[in-house]
């Protein structure tokens, strides 16, 4: 695997890592909503332990 | 440069790790069609859980002990720059650990030892088995002080200059595994080996349940740093970045050591002989070690965001497209993490004290750590090795292809096989469990799901044979010219200084006993406080 040599990069001296916190606060909302899910949506219906 | 005799070592410990999952591996593929039911003359319990201790044992003692230990002589020769310290030390440790092995082996490949990877009492097995284990961890503290010394040693040669990351994490590691082993070394000690022999008639369950808490927890960490190591040190480097954040990074290591260790009871919410208090204590701390994790995901996302839009990715997430997914180390990381979301959500709902009830026992807890450990942490295992391989063998790769191969079906495999597993947990299918084969309602809604399991854990054994395929063949390939140095990740900010916190353990350690006295020392007080009773063991 070749990779673009330094002429070609783009400069990252202001780089800002904007994906990243968009993916991870996406992943991080995603992992909240499932675990209410699971908590309403599953774990409580089912009721006390008989 | 890692010379010639470092090379042997850390080679001679990987193919015993490979060669134990191998083995495990195929014990897997076993364990699941046993489970279902399909082929009706392979039903064995006393075989199944002969195999599945034999596959437990293996995979996580045996593939982890020694690859950490071999990947960490690597890692310090070639991240220091200096010379192995005490190479006769460190042999003792891999031919003391090897014959630990031999030594539980024996009563687990004829069904006496059908203890499972956690060997909770009273369930018995032969002295023999308890005596190897704690050969094996005691080996591994030889290579502990090896990793503390070298540590110690650079940091007087270089005052005030960081300690490359790559050791720092590995030392933390080291001083990780010695906290975390000695809940379980107590155990074996003091408890099971003179059960075992007989010295003693009966074993207070709570108390070994309560000593392998302290063990059970911290040591998914102590499996997961080198994994972690490889996706600051290895993954930006591989992608064409440099490490966003080396102060993160470092951050994050001390906080696996500090948060990991008093976490153990969220394992024991349903047993009796600890207080509600300090479950909820322990569940707590269960959910902080979720932020050095999230601050790996941050790092390592970022170092990988800047590598994509240096290759010319645009937009939001333009450059995870462009992003070299050819290469394994890559892939690995980026599977890796898609597993460790996965399984991190299946383990804040066992970390969770009252949700905890519904999947307690279950099948969702294998599901769960399947994920984490066959999966983020093996398959990261896996990038380490074809990213080391060429060097400590002055060969390249047999292949660019197949490794991309055997990492994706590695992935795929997983998903297949954890994802039933976890909707048998929800079901309410029970773990350890040799057979699911009682024609009831509720039995047979279990069948789709083990049958895709199957599916999976073939897969996964295709993979698992491919991967020790590619090593071999690699290393029996014709001698091509290759450099013997190992590459780590540059940073984007170059590192001059970092706080003394973040460059040494001391402090860490002080805080970890008083945390541990905190968490374990009334927990662990208690059992000659109060009157208890031994059990006799039972299966053996």
């Amino acid at each position: 695997m070749s990779l673009p040599d330094n002429e070609e990069t783009r400069d990252t001296a202001d780089f800002s890592p904007v994906g990243t916190w968009t993916l991870l606060c996406l992943i991080v909302f995603g992992m909240v909503a499932a675990w209410l899910f699971l908590y309403f949506g599953v774990f409580l219906p089912r009721g006390a332990v008989q | 440069m890692i010379d010639s005799g470092v090379r042997k070592l850390a080679l001679s410990h990987l193919w015993v790790a490979f060669g134990a999952f191998g083995l495990a591996s195929v014990l897997g593929l076993y364990q699941v069609l046993e489970r279902s039911g399909v082929i009706t003359a392979m039903q064995s319990p006393a075989v199944y859980f002969a195999s599945v201790s034999t596959h437990g044992v293996l995979m996580a003692f045996v593939l982890t002990i020694f690859f950490i230990m071999g990947f960490g002589y690597v890692t310090a020769v070639s991240s220091l720059k200096t010379p192995l310290w005490n190479p006769a030390f460190c042999w003792a440790g891999f031919w003391l650990a090897l014959a630990g092995t031999g030594l539980a082996a024996l009563p687990l490949l004829i069904g006496r030892a059908s203890v499972l990877y956690t060997f909770y009492p009273p369930v018995q097995a032969n002295a023999l088995f308890y005596i190897g284990a704690t050969l094996l961890v005691v080996a591994s503290w030889l290579w502990c002080v090896v990793m503390i010394v070298m540590h110690g040693q650079w940091k007087k040669a270089h005052p005030g200059e960081p300690v490359p990351l790559p050791m720092f994490a590995t030392t933390a590691n080291a001083i990780l595994w010695l906290w975390t082993s000695a809940g379980v070394a107590a155990e074996m000690l003091f408890q099971l080996i003179p059960w075992a022999l007989g010295l003693a008639a009966t074993v207070d369950v709570g108390m070994a349940r309560t000593l392998f808490a302290w063990t059970l927890h911290p040591i998914v960490y102590f499996w997961l740093i080198p994994a972690y190591l490889a996706l600051y040190s290895f993954v930006p480097k591989a992608a064409g970045g440099r490490l966003f954040s080396h102060e993160l990074g470092r951050a994050a290591f001390v906080m696996l050591l500090v948060f990991s260790l008093p976490i153990g009871f969220h394992h024991l919410y349903m047993d009796p002989e600890q207080g509600a208090g300090f479950k909820l204590s322990h569940g707590v701390g269960t959910f902080l070690v979720a932020l050095p994790t999230l601050m790996t995901a941050f790092t390592v996302t970022a170092s990988m965001e800047m590598a994509g839009r240096q290759r010319g990715g645009s937009g939001l997430f333009g450059w995870i497209g462009a992003l070299p997914w050819r290469n394994p180390m890559v892939l690995a990381g980026i599977l890796a993490a898609a597993m460790l979301v996965l399984g991190g959500f299946g383990g804040i709902v066992n970390a969770s004290y009252a949700m905890n009830a519904m999947v307690h026992n279950t099948a969702w807890v294998p599901g769960h750590f399947h994920l984490i450990f066959a999966g983020t942490t093996v398959i990261m295992y896996m990038a380490i090795a074809y990213y080391i391989w060429p060097q400590l063998n002055g060969k390249a790769l047999c292949s660019d292809k197949l490794p991309l191969i055997q990492l994706w079906s590695w992935f795929i495999g997983m998903v297949i096989l954890t994802t039933p597993w976890h909707i048998l947990g929800l079901l309410g299918q029970p773990r350890r469990i040799s057979s699911v084969t009682y024609n009831s309602l509720l039995t047979l809604a279990w069948e789709p799901y083990e049958l895709a399991m199957i599916v999976g854990g073939g897969v996964l054994t295709a993979s698992a044979l491919l991967f020790l395929h590619i090593l071999a063949k690699s290393q029996r390939q014709s001698v091509t010219e290759q450099s013997f140095e190992i590459e780590y990740a540059e940073y984007f900010h170059p590192v001059t200084r970092v706080p003394a916190l973040l460059n040494g353990f001391t402090v860490w350690n002080l805080i970890i006993l008083a945390l541990m006295l905190a968490n374990f020392g009334y927990p662990i007080a208690q059992f000659f406080l109060v009157k208890t009773f031994g059990s006799t063991g039972w299966g053996y």
